[in-house]
C-alpha cells in the first residue's frame, strides 16, 4: 500500500518534469548549434572589417557559450534565470553597440539571431508574454542603433529575412514548448488519479478481505454460541454462557466499528492483546482516543507492559484505555483487583501509577517524551 | 414521573432500555419506541422529556439532521450510538444533544443519563469525556489543565473514586469539574433551547458562575 502510494507521487512529478528537462537539454542543443554552426562563421568572415571591439564580440560568444552549457538543467534556470537573463541581454547590447554602425542588422551582426536561443532556454517554462519581453530587450536597441546611429546597409528585406524569421521560428518553439507543458502536466493528473483509483480499490480489496476473515473467525465463536442458546443446548442463565455472550459481542462490536483505515501500532498491538484476553474468557472494553502519535518501538513496548501483564491473567471485565494527546500518550487499564505479576516500567520517560479501590484495579502508564 | 421515548433500529438494543428503565429507581416511562425517529414527533412519543437517539439508523451515515431538528424542537436528546469517534461525539454536542452515550456504557449510565437529561443537569459518560478531553479544534472552550486531567483519568478509569484517589481531589469535585466543562461547551456551542436551559440551570445551581462562561 505504500508503495503504491509514494510511487503514483513520484510518477506524477516524473512526467511534469520529463517534458520540461528534455526539451530544454533540445534547446540548448540548438543553441549551441546555431551559435558555432551559423553565427561564428559570421563573426570569423568579419573579423577585421565590421566591429569596433573584437574582444567585446568574443565576450558575447563566450557569454552565448556559457548559458547554454549550464542552463540545460532546470536546477540552475531556477535557481539563476534572472541574473542569467541580466547576463544574455547585457551580451546582446554590448555585441550590437561594438559593431560598426553600418553593419547593423547585416550579416556581421551574428548576435542578433544567436541571442533569442539563449533567452528561449531561460524562458520556455514561462509565459509567451515574457518571452516576447525578452525578445523586445534584445531587438530594440538594435533597431534604434540602426535608426538613429546610421545608416545601415541592410535593406528593408535583409531585416525581414534576418529578424522576423529568426524570431518567429523561436517565439513558435516557445509556444510549442508551453503547448507541450500543458499536456504534460493533464498527463501527469490524468495518470495520478489512475493511481489513486488503483490505490482505493487495493485498499479496499485488502479492507473486504480483512472483513471477511473476522467475519469467519466470528462465524467460528459466534455461531456455536448462537445455535446453543437456540437449542436450548446453553442456558441464558448460566455465569459462564453469560460471559461468551458478553465476549462475543464485545467482539462483534469491535468489528463493526473498525475503521480499519488508521495504522497504529499502539492500538494494533494492545487489539492483538485484547484478543488473547478474550480467548481466556476476560471481557475487554477497549477505547482509544485521541491523536494516534509515532511512538519509538522500545518505548511502546515498555508503555503496553503493565496492561499486557494484566489481561493476560485477569478474570471478568477489563477496561483498556490509549489516550493520545499532542504531549502524552496513556495507556490504562482497569480490572477486578488480584494478583497479578506486573513488570516495573523502568524508563525516564514513562511514568506508572496504579490506584486500588473498591476491589478494582486502575494502572496507567504515560511517556511524556519526543517521537 | 419521566417519560422517555427510545428511538433504535434495533429490538434488543430497546428492549434493554425498557428493562434499565423499569428497573431504575424512581422508575422511568417508555412511552413509545421504534426504528424510525417518527416515534419521537408523534404521539404519545412527542411527550416524552427525552429522547433516546440511535445516531446510525441506516447506512446513509449520522443521523445528523434528525438530532438537529429534535434538540431545535426543544427535545432533550441522550445520543446513544456504535460510534466511538471523537468527531461524532463533539458533532453532537455541538448541534446540541444533551449528552453523548456509547453502547458499550448504556448499562452503567443510561438511567443517570435519562434522570440527568430530564432536570437540565449536566451529564458527562467517560466516552463523551474522552472526547472533550482530546478535543484540538479552534473553537473549543478554554479549559484548564486540570479541567483536562479529570476528564481524561475519568475517560480511562469510569470510577470516580479512583479519579479523585488519583489526583487527591473528592468525588465531588471531581464532579464539579466534569459539570463545568460540560456547561462550557454548552455555552460555545449552537444556540439551542435545551442549551440554554443546560447553561441556566447550572448558574441557578451554582456549578458556574456567570464570570467563568
Amino acid at each position: 500500500m505504500t508503495t503504491v502510494t509514494t510511487d503514483h507521487v513520484r510518477y506524477g512529478e516524473i512526467v511534469e518534469a520529463r517534458f520540461q528537462r528534455e526539451m530544454r537539454r533540445g534547446a540548448a542543443l540548438i543553441a549551441v548549434v546555431v551559435l558555432y554552426g551559423l553565427e561564428l562563421p559570421k563573426l570569423l568572415g568579419n573579423w577585421t572589417t565590421s566591429y569596433q571591439s573584437q574582444a567585446v564580440q568574443l565576450a558575447a560568444v563566450a557569454v552565448l557559450t556559457f548559458v547554454p552549457a549550464i542552463a540545460w538543467q532546470d536546477t540552475v534556470v531556477k535557481r539563476w534565470r534572472w541574473p542569467l537573463i541580466a547576463l544574455v541581454l547585457a551580451a546582446s547590447i554590448a555585441a550590437t553597440i561594438t559593431v560598426v554602425p553600418a553593419d547593423r542588422l547585416g550579416t556581421p551582426h551574428w548576435s542578433d539571431e544567436a541571442v533569442g536561443w539563449s533567452l528561449i532556454l531561460l524562458a520556455m517554462d514561462r509565459t509567451l508574454p515574457l518571452f516576447l519581453g525578452l525578445l523586445a530587450a534584445h531587438y530594440v536597441p538594435a533597431f534604434a542603433l540602426a535608426l538613429f546611429d546610421g545608416p545601415v546597409k541592410v535593406t528593408f528585406a535583409g531585416v525581414v529575412n534576418s529578424t522576423a524569421i529568426t524570431a518567429s521560428f523561436q517565439v513558435a518553439v516557445v509556444l510549442f514548448a508551453n503547448a507541450l507543458r500543458r499536456v504534460g502536466t493533464s498527463v501527469a493528473r490524468m495518470g495520478r488519479e489512475e493511481e489513486r483509483t488503483r490505490t482505493l480499490a487495493a485498499v479496499s480489496s485488502q479492507l473486504h478481505e480483512d472483513r471477511k476473515n473476522r467475519y469467519a473467525a466470528l462465524a467460528g465463536t459466534t455461531a456455536p454460541l448462537l445455535a446453543g442458546l437456540g437449542s436450548g443446548e446453553l442456558n441464558p442463565g448460566d455465569e459462564s454462557v453469560r460471559r461468551s455472550c458478553a465476549i462475543e459481542a464485545a467482539r462483534m462490536r469491535r468489528l463493526f466499528g473498525d475503521a480499519g483505515e488508521r495504522p497504529d501500532p499502539l492500538v494494533d498491538e494492545l487489539t492483538a492483546c485484547v484478543g488473547l484476553a478474550e480467548r481466556n474468557g476476560v471481557s475487554v472494553r477497549f477505547s482509544a482516543q485521541g491523536e494516534s502519535r509515532a511512538i519509538p518501538t522500545e518505548v511502546r513496548r515498555m508503555l503496553t507492559e503493565p496492561a499486557v501483564a494484566v489481561l493476560a491473567t485477569a478474570r471478568g471485565k477489563v477496561r483498556l484505555t490509549v489516550v493520545g494527546a499532542p504531549d502524552q500518550v496513556t495507556v490504562s487499564v482497569v480490572a477486578a483487583a488480584g494478583e497479578y505479576d506486573v513488570p516495573e516500567v523502568e524508563h525516564e520517560e514513562i511514568t506508572t501509577s496504579t490506584i486500588r479501590t473498591d476491589g478494582r484495579l486502575w494502572i496507567e502508564a504515560t511517556w511524556k517524551g519526543q517521537s | 414521573m419521566t417519560s422517555v421515548v427510545v428511538v433504535d433500529d434495533h429490538p434488543a438494543v430497546i428492549a434493554g432500555v425498557r428493562a434499565w428503565c423499569s428497573a431504575a429507581e424512581p422508575p422511568i416511562e417508555v412511552v413509545d419506541s421504534g426504528s424510525n425517529v417518527g416515534v419521537a414527533w408523534l404521539d404519545p412519543g412527542d411527550r416524552a422529556d427525552v429522547v433516546v437517539f440511535d445516531l446510525q439508523l441506516d447506512l446513509s451515515g449520522p443521523a445528523y439532521g434528525d438530532l438537529k431538528r429534535l434538540v431545535d424542537a426543544g427535545r432533550q436528546v441522550v445520543v446513544y450510538t456504535m460510534r466511538e469517534d471523537k468527531e461524532t461525539a463533539l458533532t453532537c454536542l455541538d448541534i446540541g444533544a444533551f449528552t453523548y452515550l456509547t453502547k458499550a456504557e448504556g448499562e452503567d449510565h443510561m438511567v443517570a443519563a435519562i434522570q440527568a437529561a430530564a432536570s437540565n443537569t449536566p451529564y458527562t459518560p467517560p466516552a463523551l469525556s474522552g472526547a472533550l478531553g482530546t478535543d484540538t479544534r479552534a473553537n473549543r472552550p478554554n479549559l484548564t489543565q486540570r479541567q483536562v486531567d479529570v476528564l481524561l483519568e475519568w475517560f480511562h478509569c469510569e470510577s470516580k473514586e479512583m479519579v479523585a484517589q488519583k489526583l487527591n481531589l473528592t468525588v465531588s469535585t471531581v464532579n464539579g469539574y466534569l459539570d463545568r466543562v460540560r456547561v462550557k461547551y454548552a455555552n460555545v456551542g449552537r444556540e439551542a433551547p435545551t442549551k440554554a436551559a443546560l447553561v441556566a440551570r447550572a448558574i441557578q445551581d451554582g456549578i458556574i458562575s456567570v464570570d467563568e462562561l
